[in-house]
């Protein structure tokens, strides 16, 4: 399998990831903050108007849940270049960080159930700075992922500290 | 996975209970081949990933013969190290065990305020629920005292357990160091990848004539291997041990000092870098702590004080406690940085040259920081030590501090430098620095960032104002006047002191008019480089980036995002160059 060179976009398959990931957020967490607040509320406001802002919270959660996926998928790009590996995201504050091949101590591959699921893997690189989150990627097809660790380990240099 | 951890935590279990049987018995151990497996499976049970990854590195555990001095405590029945063997025998033998060494028995007196002070702030919501909760009923006092013995007795069972659990040895290469009675922790360092050994003595080590050793390696929080506390002898053998494992002679520490001090400060010095501290932040948490507990005890008359106080009095109270934590400040900094010295410690191996310092009152710290594991030195200069012509550098390196002494453990601080100086002392610690940071022209950061400064500024400035008018009493309200024009004012003198640079050697970034603070950063110490944007900066066209090394970060200040993602492809690792 032979690395991209130039920005490449996750497996289209993290959008299910993704939204799966924030689903669980929703019911876990969004949905029971709408219902307390609208419990709260309805003492201050009168209960339709306490359902109603129950809901639109709720509905925004379900929204951005659904959509925010594709988005991040969008601005999602990684690169494994001659001297470092480059990964661009972010949706509303963009970043882009470069980490350069000799610098990684260590890489490797997790997969959690619903990666499992999905046939994904994520990528985690560490450098002597510690774990850093800005070098990891979600989503690549699990071939790919374990074919990128292991060019990456290959070239792994000297800590620099 | 969990039968996993059981396996690794009998076998454990069952090594220490050897050990401590081998102990006791005081005697010569065979060389045992089993034995020597179990010692290579069982000791990498909380050994972070990366370190198990560098220990594969390390060459392969030959029979290392430790160089350490006779012990002169019990240590001295155990066998003494064997007499050093020629390489072909080393290589056919299995490594001969090393007796495990412990703490000296008058830690037990050392440790036990500081760790039963631990204890007792470690459980200080406990603490604070005895003291509130407790405070309705008559038996309050009677109750509160069995609880609070309860504590103070927990603190000095931790001791007792540490000093009677702990052991450590260097042996085939590697320092090992176990302890713990129910919560059993091994820890194998690898001394390729230790940063700093540190030497501390408080007050107690100083009565008993003991040292602390502190061990850091890169990449943790923690502090990797603190023992507390062994004899000198002990301290300069393990230090020696742990030298010589790196595969260097044994550092020769003269008694007498070697040569004269790059620095040494004054009492006069320590004051005046004490008093040029910002110790706004202080005031605000003693207020802050004060406001919420004073009513605590006393909510009537609390009430009924705060109703018949006068806006002076506020202010004069405030004035006041400002004043006095100055003074509080400048004396703490005083007793902690007393008798300044620093020395650049030559070596003929030139990535064993060093910059080492020793400081302190009641505690006396040292610490030594060899060139070669230096990241970045930090120049701090606010305003008021500017006007003093001073200023106080931090020599980093990426031990990232302890959790008990926080960040700042793993610098070197210069507490008080001379304008002068800088530049020279900068040099010393970053000798591949190619330029004077504080001669050379910085690259000025974007006009633009200057906008977004001032808006944002603006934005505070008028909340503030709000709050100023909402708050204050009277003609005091009429201060909120004052709050956007020196906001405004101080963005713009912040900007204009704004700058950076990259050169061959180290990339430079300064920033803070109040606070200038100007970082260097070796270039081949760099791990990542980052890049971010956030909505506003993409409208004005900006981009902020971070270069990161070991345990930090230089940010260079906004600047063009074309002119930061060129930056992001230029800045690599150099090649690392051999020293000649």
């Amino acid at each position: 399998m032979n690395l991209p060179e130039t920005p490449t976009s996750l497996d289209s398959r993290v959008k299910w990831l993704w939204r799966a990931q924030s689903m669980l957020r929703v019911l876990l967490f969004w949905l029971p903050l709408s219902v307390a607040v609208a419990y709260g509320l309805a003492s201050l406001t009168g209960q339709a108007a306490a359902v109603v802002v129950g809901l639109t919270l709720l509905g925004l959660a379900v929204l951005l849940a659904l959509f925010w996926p594709a988005l991040r998928y969008q601005y999602f790009t990684y690169s494994v270049r001659e001297q470092d590996l480059l990964v661009e995201r972010g949706v509303v504050i963009r970043r882009k960080s470069s980490i350069p091949h000799n610098r990684i101590q260590h890489v490797d591959t997790r997969q959690g159930p619903i990666e499992r699921v999905l046939g994904l893997s994520s990528l985690a690189v560490y450098t002597a700075a510690g774990m850093s989150a800005d070098g990891s990627i979600p989503g690549l097809a699990t071939g790919q992922a374990e074919a990128i660790r292991d060019e990456l380990s290959r070239r792994g240099g000297d800590d620099g500290v | 996975m969990a039968s996993k951890r059981e396996k690794e935590w009998e076998a454990l279990a069952r090594q220490v209970s050897e050990d401590l049987e081998r102990e006791r018995q005081s005697q010569v151990q065979d060389d045992d081949d089993e034995d020597d497996q179990d010692d290579d499976t069982e000791y990498y049970v909380e050994v972070p990933l990366e370190d198990s990854e560098a220990m594969l590195d390390v060459a392969e555990p030959v029979g290392f013969q430790q160089a350490l001095p006779p012990q002169d405590e019990e240590e001295l029945e155990l066998d003494p190290p064997g007499p050093a063997q020629d390489l072909e025998s080393i290589e056919l033998q299995e490594p001969e065990e090393v007796p495990w060494l412990r703490l000296h028995p008058a830690s037990l007196f050392v440790n036990l305020v500081p760790r039963t002070w631990k204890t007792l702030v470690g459980m200080w919501p406990l603490l604070l629920l005895v003291v509130v909760g407790g405070s309705s009923s008559e038996d309050f006092a009677l109750a509160d005292f069995a609880w609070v013995g309860l504590f103070l007795l927990s603190g000095v069972g931790s001791t007792v357990v540490h000093y009677l659990t702990l052991r450590y040895r260097v042996n085939g290469n590697k320092l090992e160091i176990k302890q713990g009675l129910l919560n059993r922790q091994a820890r194998v360092i690898d001394p390729a990848r230790i940063q700093n050994v540190g030497e501390v003595r408080n007050i107690f080590h100083n009565l008993t004539g003991l040292v602390e050793v502190r061990i850091e390696t890169a990449g943790d929080v923690r502090t990797e291997g603190v023992l507390s506390a062994l004899s000198v002898q002990n301290a300069n053998g393990l230090i020696a041990a742990l030298e010589a494992a790196r595969g260097r002679a044994p550092r020769v520490r003269p008694e007498e000092e070697p040569e004269q001090p790059l620095l040494a400060l004054g009492l006069g010095e320590l004051l005046a870098f004490g008093l040029s501290k910002a110790s706004i932040g202080l005031v605000a948490v003693v207020l802050a702590v004060g406001l919420e507990v004073i009513p605590l005890f006393s909510p009537a008359e609390t009430a009924s004080t705060l109703e018949n106080l006068s806006p002076l009095a506020v202010v004069g109270g405030l004035l006041l406690t400002l004043v006095l934590s100055w003074l509080g400040s400048a004396c703490l900094s005083v007793v902690r940085h007393f008798r300044y010295t620093l020395r650049r410690e030559p070596d003929p191996d030139p990535r064993q040259v060093a910059l080492a310092s020793k400081e302190g009152l009641f505690t006396t710290r040292r610490m030594r920081v060899p060139l070669s594991k230096v990241q970045l030195v930090l120049a701090d200069e606010p305003v008021l030590r500017r006007a003093m012509g001073f200023g106080t550098l931090n020599v980093e390196t990426a031990g990232l501090g302890s959790i008990q002494e926080g960040v700042s453990a793993a610098e070197l601080v210069v507490p008080m430098v001379d304008r002068e100086e800088l530049p020279g002392l900068t040099q010393v610690a970053l000798p591949g620095l190619d330029v004077n940071p504080w001669r050379v022209a910085l690259n000025p950061a974007h006009p633009r960032a200057l906008y977004r400064m001032m808006v944002s500024g603006t934005l505070q400035g008028f909340g503030l104002s709000v709050l100023a008018v909402w708050l204050l009493p009277g003609w005091f309200a009429l201060l909120a006047l004052g709050v956007l024009p020196v906001i405004w004012l101080t963005r713009v003198l912040d900007w204009r002191a704004q700058g950076w640079l990259v050169t061959p050697d180290v990339v430079l970034s300064r920033r803070g008019f109040w606070r200038r603070r100007t970082w260097v950063m070796s270039r081949d110490k760099l791990q990542s480089v980052h890049l971010a944007q956030g909505p506003l900066m993409r409208f004005h066209g900006l981009g902020r980036l971070a270069v990161r090394v070991a345990g930090s970060q230089v940010v260079l200040p906004d600047i063009g995002w074309d002119q930061a993602d060129a930056l992001l492809d230029e800045l690599r690792p150099l090649p690392v160059l051999e020293l000649e």
